[in-house]
């Protein structure tokens, strides 16, 4: 049974530091998530692709991925300093003290002194992960306003300044810069993408939205048809955005589903109906033709050939990177009729490369900032000497600048996303690391008589575990030492990649229980010197 | 069966230290004593009248109630002054007599204002930051403003001066007269036959001995000491066959045992005997205490 009385005496006695704590914490992460640069890990990350460093970044590229760090090290090193301390506070202090014997010598019994103790504990921890935890939903809602609805970005901010709607609405409502040529070259400006690339990207971005969406509304109503049967794994019940990619035809059996669809659209249903089948019909002809299972992104070699462009071109050229060149935004070279070259996977990333640095050396100015913005690319200064050192076609770069700026684009808007589910399970499992933590030092707390002997042992356990963590964070390699803690238990790779994490949550519920359990018997029944 | 009873209550903590077989029988209304040198065992059998120690064999009943089994039952009827005396929580002890006044469920912050008033204690200080004696007169304070039927306390005098301890072997009395059972251990011998009706003695975990002090007060076999001035009349007296229980020769001193009842028969002896002095030699709880210790080593 719980008494008031000590609750209350326990609250009193520590509030202060779980407000500390409580507070320190939530800063920390708050403070990770609105300092999250989403384009400039993305650009990192993609720097790094293929080299030593692309495991370690590949964490960094989405927002959570780049809590790790808070969920692994900082939260769980501050949670055990409030549980040691409070743990030792709670029981062995006021028994090494004598000051128990005051409690014990009114007519509480001890079973219901040592539950309330417990709870108190468990509680406050819980409380204390549950605020922290808010702390940076807030803070990644503020920042990004990823937590509710689509993240607003840049160009969503700059496009509703110009067709002055608002930025939440506007969202949710993508077409609607579609359908504006000036909120169009705003937007794309704000996202360092000229408005073709701007264009495609933003065509990309509503299509997946609204697969997306369509796709959790299909495995919603297969969910109900399917709750009973056990044959179905929930991964075969579930349609994911990429499997409906692939099988748009499942669109098609869904109004609802379609309905989604369309509104992300901004179309009608039967607008929408026609835009899915035709999508099929392009599927089915690239199966069909089973030749080369060529990408959208992949280049169409068909140049244009312009001989005044291409005059015009060579003026400005001599004139110096003019801005008025703008408009002269198709120019094609001439001897690149023939590309001598086609883009391929393997050697797309060092042609990005060499027509960066040449843009650059057209351009007089560094490749970092060719690489910021990659409309340089398209001037057709750069596009003259990019032409040149790679034997590609103005097309070919052109294309592969729109592509390189798209997919920039996309990944910076991955790494913003917030999924509100991953997140959940990030905190319920620091949340239960920390309960089992807070169990370890409980029942040191209750074993022993002597405060010295309860910290060593229930303060260095947990510490230990916490340094084991900290030298495996930075060997960042598996060598036994992950079956020397329980923080392994805590899987966040598992959790941020979707794997299987769940049997170690439970794990640790169960260390939890088990110990607090263990606690609660031992102290009813052992002498105590008061 | 007695209100606070003791049965073959043993704890064995190895190397002879603990209790062993310690019965002990409380009467209600009785102030019962409890002494013995440090290590003795007073604290260890005080630890299983409160049910802090589960024993290896015997029991503690207070009022009819297992002490350890229903430890917080017996809360309701005890009131206890710790050896070592910490509070809970970190406020001030004003606060804390409150709180406990209210979680015994008894008692009163009138009558603690009125023994705080009486010991002169500045109960609005921390209660960390109290002197030893402070927090001593805190505890005498929470446990005697709790109103107990019981009062269990454990060498409740330490770190009080000799005027408050007068003060509170005074408290005592009144809490006597009120119908309380006190059970209190002490090292002070003074204090204990002062106030006390009976006194166990413990030595080495065992009881030697329980002194009713009515025998010791109230003892009707007295010593009387007196100096003659001849060496004529020392041998004189002695020759009229006496109880003598010790003559010191070379101070013609004589030293003789009479019961009340022969104390004239005495007296008109001595008047044919030239006397230098004649008193009563007083027996006191420590010399009793120290003359049982002796025989015991």
């Amino acid at each position: 049974m719980l008494s008031k009385p000590i609750l209350k005496q326990s609250i009193q006695a520590n509030w202060k530091l779980w407000l500390i704590i409580t507070i320190v914490a939530s800063t920390i992460l708050s403070g990770f998530i609105i300092s999250y640069d989403a384009a400039g890990f993305a650009s990192i990350a993609a720097a790094a692709e293929g080299t030593a460093f692309s495991n370690i970044l590949s964490s960094l590229t989405s927002l959570l991925g780049s809590l790790e760090n808070f969920y692994k090290l900082i939260s769980v090193i501050l949670g055990i300093v409030y549980v040691v301390f409070t743990a030792n506070n709670l029981v062995v202090n006021e028994v090494d003290s004598g000051s128990l014997a005051y409690t014990l010598s009114t007519p509480i019994k001890r079973s219901s002194v040592i539950l309330t103790k417990s709870l108190y504990l468990i509680l406050s921890v819980t409380l204390m992960y549950l605020i922290i935890s808010l702390a940076g939903l807030g803070a990644s809602q503020l920042q990004f306003n990823n937590v509710t609805g689509y993240p607003i970005t840049d160009d969503v901010k700059a496009a509703a300044e110009t067709l002055n709607q608002e930025e939440r609405y506007l969202s949710e409502r993508l077409y609607l810069i579609q359908e504006d040529e000036h909120a169009m070259r705003e937007a794309a400006v704000a996202r360092d993408m000229d408005t073709e690339a701007y264009a495609i990207y933003l065509e990309d971005l509503i299509r997946n939205r609204s697969y997306k969406e369509a796709a959790e509304i299909i495995t919603d109503e297969r969910w109900d048809i399917y709750e009973d049967d056990d044959d179905m794994e929930d991964s075969d019940i579930e349609i994911t955005t990429e499997e409906l990619l692939e099988q748009p035809e499942m669109l098609l059996t869904s109004n609802d589903a379609l309905a989604a669809g369309a509104r992300i659209h901004g179309i009608s249903i039967n607008d929408y109906r026609e835009l899915v089948v035709g999508e099929i019909d392009a599927l089915e002809v690239v199966e069909f033709e089973n030749t080369e299972p060529v990408e959208e992104e992949t280049p169409e070699i068909e140049p244009v050939e312009t001989e005044e462009n291409q005059e015009e071109t060579d003026e400005t050229n001599e004139n110096e990177e003019s801005e008025e060149v703008e408009e002269t935004v198709v120019v094609q070279d001439t001897v690149a009729s023939t590309p001598q070259r086609e883009v391929s996977e393997d050697n797309a990333e060092l042609l990005l490369q060499t027509v960066i640095d040449s843009s650059a050396t057209a351009l007089d100015i560094n490749s970092e900032q060719v690489r910021d913005n990659l409309t340089f690319i398209k001037d057709p200064t750069a596009l003259a000497l990019s032409t040149q050192t790679t034997g590609l076609n103005t097309d070919q770069i052109i294309m592969m600048a729109n592509h390189a700026m798209v997919s920039s684009a996309r990944s910076v808007d991955r790494a913003l996303e917030f999924d509100v589910e991953t997140y959940f399970w990030l905190s319920l499992g620091l949340l239960l690391l920390i309960l089992a933590m807070s169990s370890i030092s409980f029942f040191a707390s209750t074993l022993f008589n002597r405060t010295g002997l309860a910290l060593a042992v229930g303060g260095g356990i947990p510490f230990a575990f916490f340094l084991i963590t900290m030298i495996q964070q930075l060997m960042d390699s598996a060598n036994g030492l992950e079956y020397m803690t329980i923080t392994t238990l805590f899987d966040t790779d598992a959790i941020l990649s979707s794997g299987e994490f769940g049997w170690g949550l439970v794990a640790l519920g169960a260390i939890a229980f088990v110990l607090y359990t263990a606690s609660n018997i031992l102290f009813t029944k052992k002498d105590l010197p008061l | 069966m007695a209100y606070i009873e003791i049965e073959h209550l043993t704890k064995d903590y190895g190397k002879g230290r603990g209790i062993y077989d310690v019965s002990l029988e409380i009467e209600k209304g009785e102030v019962y004593g409890f002494v013995g040198i440090n290590g003795a065992g007073k604290t260890t059998t005080i630890r299983h009248m409160m049910g802090f120690i589960k024993p290896d064999e015997g029991n503690v009943s207070i009022k009819g109630l297992d002490a350890t089994k229903s430890s917080a039952e017996v809360k309701r009827y005890v009131s206890y002054i710790p050896g070592e005396i910490n509070f809970p929580g970190n406020t001030t002890g004003e606060e804390f007599l409150k709180e406990h006044i209210y979680l015994s469920g008894r008692g009163s912050w009138e009558r603690a204002q009125e023994l705080i008033e009486l010991l002169q204690l500045d109960a609005t200080a921390n209660v960390h930051a109290m002197s030893k004696g402070m927090k001593q007169k805190t505890a005498i304070v929470t446990a005697l403003a709790s109103d107990a039927d019981i009062l269990i306390m454990d060498e409740p005098t330490t770190g009080l001066d000799p005027l408050m301890r007068d003060i509170f072997i005074d408290l005592l009395k009144e809490e006597k007269e009120k119908g309380k059972t006190i059970f209190m251990s002490s090292h002070i011998f003074q204090e204990v036959e002062e106030i006390c009706d009976r006194v166990a003695v413990i030595q080495q975990g065992r009881i030697i001995e329980v002194v009713d002090m009515k025998n010791i007060r109230y003892n009707k076999n007295k010593e009387y000491r007196m100096e003659f001035k001849s060496e004529e009349a020392f041998k004189q007296f002695i020759s009229l066959g006496y109880q003598i229980n010790r003559v010191k020769p070379e101070d013609l001193q004589v030293f003789v045992q009479i019961h009340d009842e022969q104390i004239n028969e005495l007296i008109q002896s001595l008047k044919s005997f030239d006397l230098v002095y004649f008193k009563e030699i007083k027996v006191h709880f420590e010399d009793y205490i120290t003359e049982v210790f002796k025989e015991d080593v």
